[in-house]
């Protein structure tokens, strides 16, 4: 159970992920990678005040 | 059940695959590193899912389905690991008769380089750099969180022993290892809170299911990364909390033989498991001292054969006895001594030239984006925990055979397309700055007299 529950997890995460970066080909200007997002930091604008 | 859900995924996966070659090849190592046939068992068991996105990744990139492509780099990284997959086709052709693996072994390395080989074709950006980095954690950490989950449902008494591919309990343990700070990078950068909390309860449970393998070397490992990602953390107090917490919940849960288990870190000198492995040492050393350019070959030190015919030979450890009653043909149980056996002493320099050259490669990394601002600090947070992550090999490693699995080349090669990417981060900002000081006024002034 614990298992298939896992799997299926982890074949949803995946799919998420392709599917993004698909997007993300297909329009370069797509700003991010949907669930798997990351922080775009610019070396013109203040650091984020806190981060862990 | 769960061969049906899998089938449904490669009808999307496949279709996926072979519109953008870039999904293709994060599809052949995501099959790679999760070994789904060890979770299915019905019809969807005997498909080879690393061979079919390897055939859909090279049909894409022929088709060029994607949007940018880039030729193989020749560099330190690449020329390191062509030599010594090409040394490997020689180990394999020279070596002792009777080696079962011999070609296998051969065959999966040679698999593994040219994967990596392929990285810088298909890397060729930021956002690809993170969804290669999810991909390997995603598959790597499957495996974590579900031995960390049994490890908290049976209160501790969860024995993790990893899947066939990975070998014994002590190398699903290293690869574990190797994970978790990937783990942290990925919630140090995520920016969905959703996706930063997931890798944040990831990391936990993959360390339990670290616990959980009993493995004694993997015990050092976890306390050297945990003590490295504490060092490079940003917030050490929410990080040293965590690290407690989790101790907590180990010595709670943990069973006594566990904890005894790891007691015997202190008396391994008498240790029969450990002075085994030094005798496997002394064998491979002189299994290589009488084979200086090819080795062995593949595993020669398992065969018993070479075992007894080398156990007795010139060695580079003649202060270590291998015990007359200690079986024959043992593992090498050492990446140093493995390489230094199979593949012979230019196998051995090869190797640790592959290895000094990641610690290199990500000094460099490190030196690039030292006083720049903080747009380029993900890669120097990512080219740490890729050090983290190969120090957790080379530690752990140094007690397993465990030389010729992928993941280490895998975060080689990253590293690579790391240093290449924020190489052409500064060459771009440098080449855009040139043209604006040119135009200022003072460069346009005429050189006032000397």
């Amino acid at each position: 159970m614990t298992e298939g529950l896992l799997l299926l997890a982890e074949l949803v995460l995946l799919s998420l992920l392709l599917l993004a970066v698909r997007r993300k080909a297909k329009d370069p200007k797509t700003p991010d990678l949907g669930f798997f997002s990351y922080e775009v930091l610019s070396d013109d604008a203040p650091p984020p005040k806190k981060r862990n | 059940m769960r061969d049906l859900l899998v089938f449904g995924a490669m009808l999307l996966f496949v279709p996926l695959g072979l519109s953008n070659a870039f999904i293709g090849y994060m599809l052949w190592g995501w099959a790679g590193l999760i070994a789904m046939n060890s979770y299915v068992h019905g019809f969807m068991g005997i498909v080879p899912f690393v061979q079919l996105f390897a055939l859909v990744t090279m049909a894409s990139l022929l088709m060029r389905n994607g949007d940018r492509f880039e030729r193989i780099e020749i560099n330190r990284t690449t020329v390191l690991m062509m030599l010594f997959v090409v040394h490997g086709f020689f180990v394999a052709l020279f070596a002792y008769p009777g080696l079962d693996r011999n070609w296998e072994l051969f065959g999966n390395l040679t698999k593994t380089v040219l994967f990596c080989l392929l990285m810088p074709v298909f890397v060729t950006s930021r956002y690809r750099i993170h969804a290669m980095v999810v991909m390997v954690v995603l598959a790597t950490s499957f495996h974590g969180a579900l031995d960390g989950l049994k490890f908290i449902a049976s209160g501790g008494g969860h024995n993790a022993r990893g899947i066939a591919k990975f070998g014994d309990n002590n190398h699903f343990a290293m690869v574990l290892l190797m994970v978790l700070p990937l783990l942290y990078y990925l919630y140090q950068i995520s920016s969905r809170k959703l996706a930063k909390y997931g890798f944040a309860v990831m990391l936990p449970l993959t360390a339990f299911a670290v616990v959980a393998t009993a493995s004694r070397g993997a015990l050092i490992g976890l306390c050297v990364i945990v003590l490295f990602i504490l060092m490079k953390s940003r917030n050490r107090v929410i990080g040293i909390l965590l690290v407690a917490v989790s101790a907590a919940v180990v010595v709670q849960l943990a069973p006594d033989s566990w904890s005894e288990r790891m007691e015997t870190i202190k008396t391994a000198k008498e240790d029969d498991s450990l002075l085994g492995r030094f005798g496997a040492w002394r064998v491979s050393s002189s299994i290589a001292l009488h084979n200086p350019v090819f080795g062995g070959g593949f595993r020669a030190v398992q065969s018993s054969v070479l075992w007894d015919g080398f156990k007795d030979g010139p060695t580079l450890l003649p202060f270590i006895e291998v015990a007359p009653s200690s079986p024959s043909g043992l593992a090498a149980h050492s990446i140093w001594f493995e390489v230094m056996g199979d593949m012979g002493f230019v196998g051995f320099l090869l190797f640790v030239g592959l290895v000094a050259n990641a610690f290199l490669t990500r000094r460099e990394i490190l030196k690039l984006t030292k006083g720049r601002g903080p747009s380029l600090r993900w890669a120097s947070d990512l080219a740490d925990m890729l050090g983290a992550a190969l120090l957790a090999f080379v530690v752990t490693g140094s007690l397993l055979s465990a030389a010729y699995f992928e993941l280490p080349y895998i975060f080689l090669i990253l590293l690579e397309v790391l240093k290449q990417h924020v190489l052409k981060t500064v060459a771009a900002e440098r080449k855009a700055a040139t043209p604006q000081a040119a135009l200022r006024p003072e460069s346009l002034s005429p050189p006032r007299p000397s």
